[in-house]
């Protein structure tokens, strides 16, 4: 049950990171291309995931629960979707533009990595429960 | 007949004129030889020392040299203004090119031209190749500038349809990057969805599956907005070709007024 517990742990904040690294990258590549606005929205909805993870309420109420075959068939879908964004997004020949570096080209690569590296993260924890599970 | 003595009244007593006209006329004859022979025969002896003559012509050392001078101390050089000329090349390191002046140039930096300040019949006109940029002065009505026969080759036209197409890209870059972050935006919303619904599954099993279905929706839209964003690629890559020719036919246009400035 330990285990259990503390496996959903970690996988209820390694999504919550996904989330607000793909909120944090967003922000950023809003606010490089000059939109203000949708910038600063995406960011503070970023630092509310932030203060959600930090604070750990919402994580420690769930972590007791076990995962059922559904949860871990949506995160491997979300999984999937992350992949999805950073192979869509990522373009190596956009980081310079008319001669000058061009920085959402750049932001763009950076949360491109970042995507895959938390996809996989995440591939391996559904794996291993579902492993677990069976 | 024999000749009397003239006698005037202003000169009498002082000039005799002879009586003989025969005498009057070898004395002027006389007169008018000596005045040629006399020099010649004396000249060289009595009026040039051979000496003198033979040292070249030179002004005098002063005797004391800290004698100030009369007119004063000489004031600064004024500086040498470099003759413009068209035909004439610079490369960019050259220190007697003219100054790009931007607010005055049209083009950028890399490919432009602008009527010289020091000269308002010549231009510069410049252009960037793989190396360095390269300047060149052509007249007013030069063929590199204003194509000759065939307006669309010459730098006017060329430079004003690159900025053109500069401004173009530079729009639709932005309306491209507008689409892919609408759709990392409606992404970012399919996966904060799906990450809900793979907790309500094990909380509240029915409710996953309304959140669900707003995770495929999102997911259907954020690929609306990349349709969007690759139709603005494709725009923006014929902009870039466009941009490429213009700059190839500048660079041609410079190299071909080159070599027929430079040809006598």
């Amino acid at each position: 049950m330990e285990a259990a517990r503390s496996t959903t742990y970690r996988l209820l904040m390694l999504l919550l990171i996904i989330l607000i690294w793909f909120g944090l990258g967003n922000a950023a590549f809003s606010f490089a291309i000059g939109k203000v606005v949708g910038g600063a929205i995406e960011f503070a909805v970023s630092l509310a995931l932030i203060a959600l993870a930090v604070e750990g309420r919402v994580v420690r109420l769930l972590e007791g629960r076990r995962l059922n075959s559904l949860s871990l068939l949506v995160f491997a879908v979300a999984a999937l979707v992350l992949v999805f964004d950073g192979v869509e997004s990522l373009r190596f020949n956009e980081t310079s533009l008319l001669g000058e570096v061009y920085l959402p080209g750049i932001i763009t690569i950076v949360r491109a990595a970042g995507e895959f590296v938390l996809a996989s993260v995440l591939i391996w924890e559904v794996g291993r429960l579902a492993l677990s599970k069976a | 007949m024999l000749d009397l003595p003239t006698h005037t009244s202003g000169l009498e007593g002082v000039l005799v004129m002879p009586k003989s006209t025969e005498l009057r006329n070898a004395m002027t004859v006389l007169l008018a030889v000596s005045m040629l022979a006399g020099p010649l025969a004396l000249g060289p002896t009595v009026f040039v020392h051979r000496a003198s003559a033979a040292t070249p012509f030179q002004t005098l050392a002063p005797q004391d040299p800290s004698l100030p001078t009369a007119v004063g101390d000489v004031g600064p050089l004024p500086t040498a203004i470099p003759t413009l000329y068209p035909g004439q090349s610079f490369e960019e390191a050259d220190a007697g090119r003219p100054t790009v002046d931007q607010t005055a140039m049209e083009g950028d930096l890399q490919f432009g031209f602008q009527r010289l300040a020091e000269n308002p019949d010549l231009y510069m006109v410049w252009m960037t190749d793989e190396a360095r940029t390269h300047y060149m002065i052509v007249r007013a009505d030069s063929d590199v500038l204003t194509g000759g026969l065939d307006p669309e080759s010459g730098f006017l036209f060329l430079v004003r349809e690159r900025d053109r197409v500069h401004g173009e890209i530079l729009t639709t870059v932005t309306n491209r990057d507008t689409y892919k972050s609408s759709a990392r935006d409606f992404r970012w919303g399919a996966v904060g969805s799906l990450v809900v619904a793979g907790i309500l599954a094990f909380v509240a099993p029915p409710a996953a599956v309304v959140f669900i279905g707003i995770a495929g929706g999102a997911f259907w839209a954020g690929r609306g907005q990349d349709t969007n964003a690759e139709i603005q690629q494709n725009t923006l890559e014929a902009l870039q070709r466009q941009l490429v020719d213009y700059q190839g036919d500048l660079r041609q246009g410079f190299l071909i007024g080159q070599a027929m400035e430079s040809t006598p």
